[in-house]
């Protein structure tokens, strides 16, 4: 799991967050540290498609916070997740 | 490191640094960034720009013009199959010298013989349905081809290879039209030679190396035509893009929230 929006939409589904915390959060539960322009990468694909939106605030420290189709994208692309981990598994059992 | 990193956001495209510069040089002073985070800053910089600008839109949008367009010619152009044959004449001297005299004043194939064979084989029926007869006969003669070159080989230097060629739109009309050209040449050269005061000596040799062949694959359309074409087309149609961007699109953005 290293697509990045996907680890951004998880990291925002919790609440919203600035980059560097979404960063801290994707490295405390994906054990993987996203790079500035990787993150920002996603942060703009994901606003463009309207799955993430900014949150109004007067800090420099943007924060940003998930919206409603980005929960329904998040859960989509995490149950075909969910299928492929639960296969793989199974496979391996009977291997 | 911070220093040489946050000139990194200079490499963004300007439009991005407008929406994001700010909040990135934030992350950027908070996540003290590595040498590797510089990298990933150049390549994300770099794909931004890659996706993003319009020119490399414009010139992929020409690109894939090129492409259809090459292939639009490839797969339409009709096809060409060309059928040859070549002799050598031995000895050359004299009489070679009459048969080049006679190719240069082009008189193997007369309009009258190309009228009868171009009815007898039912050539070129479209166009004879919509052109005079004569230029039907022009049309075919550009299609024949006849023409030497000097052969050099151990004891008959001065030998020459002649090659009669027909193209048409069908491989084994071509061959057959070629085999009644090279009788027709053939013909011709003794019948030239016996008119002359005094004759020239008819070769003792007059050695035929291929009879005409089947031609198994078109000369035209060729592949290099078509891709020149379509590159021609790619630019005209990236040059016409390129202007009615400028004309009509403000420079992208990215939207403020």
């Amino acid at each position: 799991m290293s697509d990045p929006t996907l680890l951004v939409l998880s990291s925002l589904a919790s609440g919203e967050k600035h980059g560097y915390a979404m960063m801290a959060d994707i490295e405390r539960f994906a054990g993987l540290r996203l790079g500035p322009g990787t993150l920002y990468g996603a942060i703009t694909r994901l606003e463009e498609r309207g799955w993430i939106r900014r949150v109004d605030s007067e800090d420099r420290r943007q924060p940003y916070a998930i919206t409603p189709a980005g929960r329904e994208e998040l859960r989509r692309q995490l149950g075909n997740l969910d299928r492929v981990v639960r296969v793989g598994l199974r496979r391996l059992r009977n291997a | 490191m911070k220093h040489a990193v946050r000139v990194l956001i200079w490499l963004y495209p300007s439009s991005w640094r407008k929406r994001y510069g700010s909040e990135f040089e934030a992350l950027l002073e908070d996540a003290t960034p590595s040498l590797s985070d510089a990298f990933d800053i150049a390549w994300g910089a770099l794909k931004m720009r890659i996706t993003r600008s319009l020119s490399t839109k414009i010139i992929g949008a020409g690109l894939a013009v090129t492409v259809i367009v090459a292939t639009l010619v490839f797969v339409t152009a009709p096809k060409r199959y060309r059928s040859e044959a070549f002799f050598n004449a031995r000895p050359s001297g004299q009489f070679t010298a009459h048969v080049v005299e006679a190719l240069k004043g082009n008189v193997f194939f007369n309009r009258e013989f190309l009228s009868s064979l171009m009815l007898k084989r039912n050539l070129y029926p479209r166009e004879r349905s919509r052109m005079p007869l004569d230029a039907v006969i022009d049309e075919m003669k550009q299609n024949i081809r006849v023409y030497y070159s000097p052969t050099v080989s151990a004891g008959s230097e001065d030998k020459l290879k002649f090659v009669v060629a027909f193209e048409y739109s069908d491989a084994r009309v071509a061959q057959e039209v070629n085999e009644e050209l090279v009788s027709q040449f053939l013909g011709a050269i003794v019948d030239s030679a016996l008119v002359d005061s005094p004759p020239p000596p008819i070769p003792t040799n007059f050695q035929i190396l291929d009879p005409a062949t089947l031609p198994l694959k078109p000369v035209a359309p060729s592949l290099a035509r078509s891709s020149a074409i379509g590159l021609f087309g790619g630019l005209l149609s990236s040059l016409a893009l390129a202007i009615l961007a400028k004309l009509h699109h403000p420079p992208s953005t990215f939207a403020n929230g």
